[in-house]
């Protein structure tokens, strides 16, 4: 295997910022002046109030590679995206790429507001570097995918973001045939059926054989579309591998993350709104309103006192495998009656806050209340069945009558829940194990055989989860036919 | 086998952080390249500015007449009451003006060019790589639109004025050439301070204005030591003159000086676009 085979190799990028404006502006013409009289290159020392963005990264990807890049906001992902694209020098090092480069980074660039979808189609395609022609050729294509009907002849300036981005993402995948395709979180706008039809082309594209770089926070997303990926923190590599691999050491990665700072601070938040009511007369909607008069009164009809996740041996965790146990203990004070509460439990994703389960509780009449006010809860979970991963437990304590947005009383908080793999369970990092751990069995039809094979436990391993990799019947029947 | 052909004749990009002037070969190809692929580019931000540009406007490409026939109003009423004294112009005194106004138009506006092409496409040339030489001639192309239109509204009033214009005028569309490739030229060097900082393009109204009154427009070239000095030493003169004279009269008063500021603006011009081009990338990231 030559060489020649990567389609891109960086080597050694590193690339510094400065962190002030004004100082920034006139390093910027010392970089001017120092290209001009040909140094060597910059200083790779850091001038003052400047900061690596990027540290020695170093990777090559092969054609047909899809290649992850993970990490937080500000760990350089969209810098490198853009040393990738040519668009920012590095301050060391070396970025090859060999064929024609697509990136879509940002949706809807260049648009002209006053000019109508159509017009905007060519110009958006001039900026690509695409003929006029080749244009008109893709037309009804591009035209297909964005599914503007007649207001494609409509000022763009019209257009709901939505839009923008669908006849972007439109004029980009169908106008270019990259070699190379680099994709930042584009898909952040749009309704679902246009994200999943993006997802859709996206896949189409690898699938011809680009090689694509694919920058996000999202991890999932990184998990169903890439096969190797790396983990960027603070500009530093952390770590290169399969994207299964990357993924679990994401989350692995100690959070900045509070949820008990973020109870302080809303706490303080709705203090100072006591404090000047009249600042909040205009320009608030009718939650709030309502929201203000739950809170008229120094103590609040119903506060969370403390979210606990206990173990089975009742230590705090943070952090379980799966199928472990997990309770849920949740102290609150509460001015109401017992009788009228209910306390929700929810087990939610990270990213995107797509409740996976949820529990409810109502308090029976005949309850009473502790006589120190506050009440202690337990909600057991004895098999959590979520995959290795981040997830939040939100505890909704609210009137049981509530209705949504009359302005019942109710409190929440949230925690986080880490999960982290079973090896009992002998699943094998795959490459989309999903969230929901669920017990499979397969049965095996044809040539006269009829088995059963369970994949509950070590037998998960061989096969592969996830719907596109089903193996066909026939593959699978040799082995279990016998 | 096929397959690796193809793969062979795959353009390749590297992106190292030693300066470009390094390589002048790799950068020259490069430009060359860039500003032929930009043909395409360029026709569509023309047409995307043109027609944005009047699709809201009532009067539309007659703002482009304004100016001159304000200055050539002004400047008539100010000769009258002696406030400004000018000897003969051979033609009438207003459409001198305007013809000089519409001229000195064409080096202001080049000046600023390359400023406003670079700050109206920065968002741009943020996100996407896109040949920066598409962005400038939009920009000339632009221009020249806005100049087609003040010489067809000249050429009525002439008409009008019964004055004739000599066949010079083709000739002197060459020395406009070189006005504008002067303008272009000074504007490239303005782009690294200017779009990193907002005072250049803040001071560049100022500066335009205070040199049209050390450019013979509004009168004639002194000929009276030392102010003669001021409009021998202003670059823009013998190339406006020239264009002026070859218009109006059909031959050129200065020719040696023409020339010599015609090499300087086209050494000044390519040496901007290796300049700018070079410096583009540093200040996209700031």
């Amino acid at each position: 295997m030559s060489s020649d085979d990567f389609l891109v190799k960086v080597e050694g990028v590193s690339k510094k910022f400065c962190k002030e404006l004004r100082r920034s502006l006139r390093y910027g013409l010392q970089d001017v002046a120092s290209e001009v009289l040909l140094h060597q290159e910059p200083s790779s020392e850091l001038r003052r109030q400047e900061f690596w963005a990027l540290q020695d990264v170093n990777f090559e990807l092969k054609r047909g590679e899809s290649f992850g890049i993970v990490g937080v906001n500000g760990s350089g992902k969209t810098t490198l995206l853009k040393i990738l694209q040519g668009l920012l020098k590095p301050t060391t090092g070396r970025v090859m790429i060999r064929g024609q480069v697509g990136a879509l980074i940002t949706l809807g660039q260049g648009f002209q507001p006053l000019l109508s979808g159509r017009e905007n189609i060519y110009i958006n395609a001039a900026i690509l570097g695409i003929p006029r022609v080749e244009v008109q050729d893709k037309l009804e294509d591009i035209l297909a995918f964005a599914d503007l009907g007649e207001f494609i002849d409509a000022p763009v300036k019209n257009y709901s973001s939505g839009m923008k981005g669908r006849l972007g993402f439109s004029i980009a995948t169908n106008l270019v045939v990259p070699d190379v395709l680099l994709l930042d979180e584009v898909m952040a706008t749009g309704d679902w059926k246009f994200k999943e039809r993006c997802f859709q082309r996206m896949e189409e594209i690898v699938n011809s054989g680009a090689t694509i770089v694919f920058v996000s926070h999202l991890v999932p997303k990184v998990e169903r579309l890439c096969n190797r990926a790396m983990l960027l923190h603070k500009g530093v590599v952390k770590r290169v591998g399969t994207a299964a691999e990357v993924c679990e050491e994401y989350y692995a990665q100690p959070d900045s993350f509070d949820g008990r700072g973020a109870r302080k601070r809303r706490r303080q938040f709705i203090n100072a709104a006591k404090r000047s009511p009249e600042d909040h007369q205009e320009g608030m909607d009718f939650d709030s309103d309502s929201y203000d008069e739950a809170y008229e009164e120094e103590t609040e009809p119903i506060e969370i006192q403390n979210i606990e996740l206990l173990d089975d041996d009742h230590a705090e965790t943070e952090q379980i495998k799966t199928l472990d146990a997990l309770t849920v203990r949740v102290s609150f004070t509460s001015e109401q009656p017992l009788a009228q509460l209910k306390v929700v439990v929810q087990l939610m994703t990270l990213g995107d806050e797509i409740t996976i389960v949820g529990f409810e509780y109502y308090f029976s009449p005949e309850m009473p209340m502790p006589s120190d006010g506050e009440m202690t809860i337990d909600c057991r979970i004895p098999e959590v069945q979520l995959r290795e991963g981040k997830y939040r437990v939100s505890v909704t304590v609210a009137d049981a009558d509530e209705v949504k947005g009359s302005g019942g009383f109710k409190a929440s908080d949230l925690v986080r829940l880490s999960v982290k793999r079973n090896a009992a369970l002998g699943v094998r990092p795959a490459r989309s194990p999903g969230m929901v751990y669920m017990p499979a069995t397969w049965e095996i039809r044809g040539s006269g055989a009829v088995s059963l094979m369970d994949t509950f436990g070590q037998e998960a391993a061989d096969t592969d989860s996830g719907p596109s990799s089903v193996q066909p019947m026939s593959s699978t029947g040799d082995r279990s036919g016998g | 086998m096929q397959a690796r052909n193809v793969k062979a004749d795959l353009p390749v990009k590297i992106y190292t952080p030693e300066s470009r002037l390094r390589r002048p070969l790799a950068l020259f190809d490069e430009m060359t390249t860039d500003l032929l692929s930009s043909r395409e580019l360029a026709w569509q931000f023309f047409y995307r500015q043109i027609s944005s540009r009047y699709r809201q406007s009532a009067l539309g490409p007659f703002w482009a007449l304004i100016p001159p026939v304000l200055v050539a109003l002004t400047s008539t009423v100010l000769r009258r009451s002696g406030v400004i004294s000018v000897e003969e112009t051979g033609i009438p005194y207003p459409l001198y003006v305007m013809f000089g106004t519409v001229l000195w138009q064409l080096f202001a506006n080049s000046l600023e060019l390359p400023l406003k092409a670079m700050r109206s496409g920065i968002q741009l040339l943020r996100t996407i790589r896109v040949p920066v030489e598409g962005l400038l001639l939009a920009s000339i192309a632009e221009l020249l639109f806005d100049l087609g239109i003040q010489f067809g509204v000249l050429m009525v009033v002439f008409a009008l004025f019964k004055v004739s214009i000599s066949w010079g005028v083709f000739l002197g569309v060459g020395a406009m050439a070189m006005l504008m490739c002067l303008g272009i030229g000074i504007g490239l060097f303005l782009v690294p301070l200017g779009s990193l900082y907002t005072d250049v393009s803040s001071a560049l109204p100022f500066i335009t204005r205070f040199w049209f009154f050390l450019t013979p427009v509004i009168y004639t070239p002194p000929e009276q030591w030392p102010y003669s000095l001021l409009v021998d030493l202003n670059p823009v003169t013998p190339l406006l003159t020239t264009a002026l004279d070859l218009s109006l009269e059909g031959t050129a008063s200065n020719p040696t000086g023409f020339w010599i500021m015609s090499a300087i603006a086209i050494v000044l011009l390519l040496v901007g676009w290796v300049f700018y081009r070079v410096a583009i990338p540093i200040l996209v990231e700031r």
